[in-house]
């Protein structure tokens, strides 16, 4: 027999790299996290503009627009641009979330030049023309049917509609008479309104200092015109009160997708780390309650989690596992057990630990390279959360207490309010769910099929 | 291009056989630990099918020391991950975790290579989630049916012809002292190779390795499998209906030499010339230009024996597949005649080339690529040369490759006819 080696305790906390902020005369705030390591540097621009700012409610304009950028400038084609991007091996990537968009390139440090020549012709010359924006509506048209095939993609849209009805944060993809009707002086107009300088961060990542990082900026981003950035209006999410659930019918389903979901916090608020390691205990790691219980003792599925989705105004948790068909409602059942479990018990100090232990580690993982470094530093500005988060979130993920995470445990896992939604063939599943509340039942389309019993 | 970084690294090898990489990096309190044994689905027997990869579950269900769950759960509370992951060839288990608790993961490690305690509840558990996992990522996926079926139709040789995740019948014949076996035959020290990479003393962390792993004996011997496929010059080709997908789609393959070969790294440059990047002739031809495919991949598929150049297209809804089989040829047959351009040639090396340095963004990203080169190509030096193989490959070589190993007569062609049904 051999013992474990002891365990030292968890790091107080460790020293967050360094970050340098500069802003330049147009308002555009230049971030720099110098890491001499690699010659490789990444550039991103983020925007405090998603898929939901927009005020036509044309959910295609702005992921159109983004990704028009690359088809089209004033001063190159669609076939030049690809060739400078593949050629100089920069990974583009284009990323249009719920309430940002980031544009970020990577590529070896020699390029730096060519690269920040490419973005910068991206967003401030894009011409949009007209047999790109067709061709991107003939892509896009098999690119939203082909989704509709896969259960998660099925699952996620239906939780967001049944949360958040009516309210922009239901808008999970681009409805297809949008693609339709987005036409170019919209998608023009849409870029102009929300891509603007003085709201954006331009943030390097890599073997260079500030003053070099702030004179290429200047170089490439300072005759950027200053606009008006609209203010933007949600309503707010109408109150959660009963518990629906939905099946969205797959026919030739063979298991079955369930989604236990309900709203939660946003992003800023001062809790939202309480509630994420609430979260962890339920369902955060192949360690968690949900994996140990639904995988490790029934055998019913390959994986069961739990996790947390925020936003400026909201939030969710959403725990899901793809199950055998014939133990959906037993599945269903653990699901709303452990639930129960986490509003009724107090969790035990060493599942506690584990899980401060997981998220301490995940962020220690997230400071490992420049490039994610900046990503955390966006998110900040991005969802204004306070100056010292990230300085200070070890010391303040370890002094959470078991009592706080059994008090917002009550608030926001109660079994009985939640959502459940199970993507399946209808047939396998509509009847035996309404034991647990009236069943709607959805097509893969995301219309209403019927109301089944009770 | 300037700079190009070279991993400085040690290798040991201890009195069992366990080979030993280290590579330090005290940036971040971080360390990887992987170990890999050179076990995976192609040293399966018939009739055993997805036993390697049920297998790698069982290396989490406990071994002498440590009970069921808790290998995870240990590195979980000291705030690391961990997974493993089975492919053809190789088994891989790894852990980042903050680096001091290196020891808690040697220990980990140590005890399941010593010992694994299997039962037959545990056996019928994994077995049960692994069928799972098929459903999931496969059964429930579209294309996921064409995909397992791919290999099958191309490689005469079951070694590789059969899918990792094995068939439903082979997992339900297994039995739970089939594990034991396993782990006598193929975990012995001197089949794997043991990776820490990250915020380490070199000589302290060998010490601690001794201290750990020395004691444990070598286990069996298999022989190795054989891999060989024979030659053959008639096309093989099949159609399927796939109930999930939307879209047709069409995968074609050629066998080729192994990783590590002269075909390997001239087709390796000619996938990134076919389909990497919106400036590729497929996407040009058949995405943008035609619109005759949604998505579009090329390339050899990574495996260590006979290789496959895999070509894959997700068609645009109502393209017929052989109408995209014939613009393919088309495309092909260029690539067979003609020399690709200087600048095609320079993209690719120049994608190659932040590929690589890519890999080294992180210790995992190391530690995972040290091993990778000691199991496949038995030199880890290959992380700080194999890049100039890469960029020195020239027009010709892509040319006369492609002109051997990519003829008509030796493809395999699968299409997948979309059957979604209409509500």
């Amino acid at each position: 027999m051999s013992s474990p080696p002891p365990l030292p305790e968890t790091i107080k906390n460790i020293r967050y790299p360094e970050v340098h902020e500069r802003q330049l005369a147009n308002g555009l705030r230049v971030l720099v996290v110098p890491d001499e390591r690699l010659p490789k540097i990444s550039i991103q621009l983020a925007f405090p503009a998603g898929r939901v700012s927009n005020p036509d409610h044309n959910l295609a304009l702005v992921p159109m627009a983004v990704q028009l950028l690359r088809e089209g400038t004033q001063n190159r084609s669609a076939r030049q641009i690809s060739d400078a991007l593949d050629y100089w091996a920069i990974q583009f990537e284009s990323k249009v979330a719920m309430e940002h968009t980031l544009l970020a390139m990577t590529a070896l440090a020699d390029y730096l030049e060519p690269m920040l020549d490419l973005l910068s012709d991206l967003v401030q010359n894009p011409a949009f023309p007209l047999e790109e924006i067709d061709r991107l509506r003939v892509r896009w048209r098999s690119k939203l049917a082909a989704q509709r095939s896969q259960p998660d993609f099925l699952a996620n849209e239906r939780v967001f509609h049944s949360l958040y009805p009516g309210h922009p944060y239901s808008k999970v993809t681009i409805p297809p008479p949008h693609l339709e009707q987005a036409d170019q002086k919209s998608i023009r107009e849409t870029l102009l309104r929300y891509f603007v300088p003085n709201d954006a961060y331009l943030l390097f990542a890599g073997p260079l200092d500030a003053d070099l990082a702030t004179r290429q900026a200047e170089k490439y981003f300072g005759g950027w015109p200053r606009q008006n950035f609209p203010a933007l209006f949600y309503p707010s999410p109408r109150p959660q009160e009963h518990r629906p659930v939905c099946v969205v019918h797959r026919p030739d389903s063979v298991q079955s997708r369930i989604s236990v979901a309900a709203r939660t916090l946003p992003r800023a608020h001062p809790d939202s780390l309480i509630f994420s390691l609430a979260n962890q205990v339920l369902g955060g790691s192949a360690s968690a309650r949900l994996f140990l219980n639904l995988r490790e003792a029934r055998g019913y599925t390959y994986g069961a989690y739990s996790l947390v989705k925020s936003y400026r105004y909201d939030g969710i948790f959403v725990a899901s596992a793809n199950v055998k068909m014939d133990v959906t409602i037993d599945s269903i059942q653990e699901f709303l057990k452990e639930l129960e479990r986490m509003t009724q018990q107090v969790p035990a100090q060493e599942e506690l630990h584990r899980c401060q232990a997981e998220l301490i580690g995940a962020f220690l993982r997230q400071t490992e390279t420049a490039a994610s470094v900046g990503n955390l530093e966006l998110t900040r500005r991005i969802y204004q959360l306070p100056e010292d988060f990230y300085h200070t979130l070890i010391p303040t993920l370890r002094d959470i207490a078991a009592e706080q995470v059994h008090e917002i445990s009550q608030n926001f896992f109660n079994p009985e309010k939640v959502l459940i939604t199970v993507v399946a063939d209808r047939e396998a599943v509509e009847w035996p769910l309404s034991r647990f509340g009236k069943v709607l039942v959805y097509d893969s389309e995301g219309r209403k099929l019927s109301e089944g019993p009770n | 291009m300037t700079g190009f970084p070279q991993i400085s690294f040690r290798e040991e090898r201890l009195a069992n056989g366990l080979q030993v990489l280290l590579y330090r990096d005290n940036r971040v309190p971080l360390v990887h630990v992987g170990v890999q044994y050179r076990v995976g689905s192609s040293h399966e027997k018939t009739g055993f099918s997805g036993f390697a990869h049920l297998f790698e579950h069982m290396m989490f269900q406990g071994s002498e020391n440590v009970a069921k769950n808790e290998h995870g759960k240990r590195v979980d509370s000291a705030g690391g991950s961990w997974n493993a992951t089975t492919n053809k060839d190789r088994t891989n288990y790894f852990e980042t975790i903050p680096s001091y608790y290196l020891d808690l993961a040697l220990w980990l490690e140590t005890d399941r290579m010593r010992s694994l305690r299997v039962t037959a509840e545990n056996f019928e558990n994994q077995r049960n989630t692994v069928i799972e996992e098929k459903k999931q990522n496969y059964d429930n996926r579209p294309y996921g049916l064409a995909h397992l079926r791919f290999d099958a139709l191309a490689y005469s040789n079951w070694a590789y012809g059969h899918p990792i995740i094995g068939a439903v019948e082979d997992l339900q014949n297994a039995s739970w002292k089939d594990a034991r076996d396993f782990h006598q035959t193929f975990y012995s020290p001197h089949r794997a190779t043991l990776v820490v990479s990250g915020d380490i003393q070199e000589d302290s962390t060998l010490s601690q390795i001794r201290k750990h792993f020395e004691s444990i004996p070598q286990k069996g011997s298999p022989s190795e499998p054989d891999l060989s496929e024979p030659e053959r010059d008639e096309e093989r080709f099949e159609s399927m209906r796939d109930p999930l997908a939307a879209l047709p789609a069409l995968s074609a393959g050629f066998l080729m030499g192994r990783l590590g070969s002269t075909d390997y790294y001239a087709l390796s440059l000619l996938g990134i010339t076919l389909s990497h990047g919106e400036s590729s002739r497929l996407y040009r031809r058949f995405i943008h230009d035609q619109n005759l495919a949604t998505a579009v991949t090329a390339g050899p598929n990574q495996y260590k024996g006979p290789e496959l150049f895999n070509i894959w297209m997700q068609l645009q809804s109502g393209v017929d597949p052989q109408e995209a089989l014939r613009v393919l040829e088309a495309e092909l047959e260029k690539v067979r005649m003609e020399l690709v351009t200087e600048q095609e040639l320079q993209k690719a090396r120049n994608q190659l080339a932040f590929h690589f340095v890519n890999r080294l963004s992180t210790v995992a990203g190391i530690g995972e690529w040290l091993a990778r080169f000691a199991v496949y190509y038995d030199d880890p030096n290959r992380i700080n040369t194999d890049w100039q193989r890469f960029l020195s490959v020239t027009a010709e070589e892509i040319r006369d490759t492609a002109a051997r190993v990519l003829q008509p007569n030796r493809r395999t062609a699968l299409v997948v006819e979309a059957g979604v049904k209409s509500l």
